[in-house]
């Protein structure tokens, strides 16, 4: 079965920005989450991957396609600012959306609209923020798609919303065809769904693995300067204070090293590393 | 074209739900026109009735629609020839209903028969569809927010082609070609060409618009 998204030397330059190149698997049948700071590249790359950008250069395939039109009906899309008209109800923009999919399942996106508990008569301009993501998350799962991509699901939504979301997602991968590309800064999220991990930083990939190899292969090192100097290459960003050395490090070198949890990996490979490629 | 008529349906329903003081000065405006009333008004009313589309595109860029439309099962191409169809829908129901009030008032004796407003009809029509052939392409281009600038130019040109041909029109009623005054049917060909042409710019630009 082909990959659920090939990304191979996709680049696109907007303004003083420059995402890619960028090489990116995600195989079928799993979860990657995208990491990264605000103004990484992360939006850019989910607009080039869902038609919304053109690349300047390079390929992203989706589920073995190349052409957007061609797979647009078998990927299902949550952006980080949800954008129905809000003039029309759920149940309203339910039947607007419906004739563009010919898997559409009316019963299971007006289950999802009960299950969310949105409210029939109210129009979605009156939706708070975490309402629209949820009504937005209904329509995306509500034509099964096989893939799903996902910028920010989770953004404005209360712990126990965000942790029925990740079951309805975690349900959804089940089968083992489905995948998912998500993108979030809640890293407790992407724990506990992500199979994979892309850190993306000023518009490059800087580290893309198995989040378990990742949290394996990379630890934090806690010690002395001439200790961490011995480590030479193993060493891969360094944070130091004016009373200890922390550095993130291969384990494989550095065996006293803690594992280090993806919120470290994060903030010590975009805040303290070299901003090259791991 | 089921795609087309769903977009459709959905825009105006958005439309008449966000603009029914708008709707209502169309109508009376219109009404007003058939007790002889407010002409340049009454015959403004198809111009507004075009202009919905202008409305609901403007509406979707303010909602995000226009980006997100494009995320659901729905083709860039298949959201421009919607709302062509909203402006050509606006645009035909105005006249009719114009047109059927004047013959009403004409009927009444409230209009003066030498005020023939169907005569000027079709010219109307055409001049309403050639503002927006050139004002829609601008706005799929450009966003309502930059295309509004230059639309204020395109409707200004537009009023002033349409008062012209109006007036010629008028002044040669005698040229009739099949019971159509012959500026009347070259002004209706010239709409459906510039329409066509105006469809497909669009299609190209929108193609290439990036969100």
């Amino acid at each position: 079965m082909p990959d659920a998204i090939r990304v191979r030397e996709l680049s696109k330059k907007l303004g003083n920005f420059t995402l890619g190149p960028i090489d990116m698997t995600l195989p079928e049948g799993c979860v990657m989450g995208l990491i990264g700071e605000n103004g990484a590249g992360k939006s850019t790359l989910i607009s080039l991957l869902t038609g919304l950008k053109h690349p300047d250069s390079g390929e992203c395939v989706l589920l073995g396609e190349s052409d957007w039109e061609k797979v647009r009906e078998d990927v299902g899309i949550v952006l980080d600012i949800p954008g129905f008209p809000s003039s029309l109800t759920a149940a309203e923009i339910g039947t607007l959306v419906a004739p563009g999919f010919a898997d559409w399942d009316a019963e299971l996106y007006a289950r999802y609209c009960r299950e969310f508990a949105l409210p029939e008569k109210t129009r979605f301009g009156k939706y708070s923020r975490g309402m629209k993501m949820k009504l937005s998350v209904a329509v995306a799962l509500a034509h099964h798609p096989r893939l799903l991509i996902l910028d920010e699901p989770t953004g404005g939504l209360d712990p126990v919303m965000r942790d029925e979301i990740l079951d309805i997602f975690y349900e959804f991968i089940q089968d083992g065809s489905h995948s998912i590309l998500i993108s979030s800064h809640i890293l407790s999220d992407l724990e506990k769904i992500c199979d994979y991990i892309s850190f993306i930083h000023e518009g490059k990939i800087l580290l893309s693995d198995e989040k378990d190899k990742m949290k394996e292969e990379y630890g934090i090192f806690s010690g002395s300067k001439s200790r961490l100097e011995s480590l030479g290459s193993a060493v891969k960003a360094v944070r130091e204070t004016a009373s200890v050395c922390e550095a993130l490090v291969l384990r494989e070198y550095c065996p006293e090293a803690r594992p280090a949890t993806l919120e470290e990996l994060m903030v010590f490979l975009l805040r303290f590393g070299k901003g090259e490629s791991l | 074209m089921t795609k087309v008529w769903a977009l459709f349906r959905g825009d105006v329903r958005s439309v008449v739900r966000c603009n029914k003081i708008l709707l209502v000065m169309i109508f009376g405006y219109q009404a007003a026109y058939m007790f002889g009333a407010f002409s340049f008004l009454g015959t403004l009313t198809v111009v507004l009735g075009g202009m919905l589309a202008y409305t609901s595109i403007s509406m979707d860029e303010r909602d995000g629609w226009n980006r997100f439309v494009l995320t659901t099962g729905y083709s860039r191409k298949e959201y421009v020839l919607s709302k062509y169809l909203l402006a050509i829908a606006g645009t035909v129901i105005c006249s009719m209903t114009l047109g059927i009030l004047s013959v009403i008032g004409q009927k009444l004796g409230l209009i003066e028969m030498e005020n023939n407003l169907l005569s000027i009809l079709p010219v109307l029509m055409a001049g309403t569809l050639i503002m927006l052939s050139v004002a829609l392409p601008l706005s799929f281009w450009f966003g309502m927010e930059k295309a509004r600038l230059l639309s204020i130019l395109v409707i200004a040109l537009a009023f002033g082609f349409v008062g012209a041909f109006s007036a010629i029109t008028e002044e040669n009623s005698g040229l009739l070609v099949g019971g159509w005054n012959g500026i009347s049917l070259m002004a209706v060909l010239l709409s459906v060409i510039v329409v066509i042409v105006s469809v497909l710019i669009s299609l190209k630009v929108f193609d290439r618009r990036e969100f």
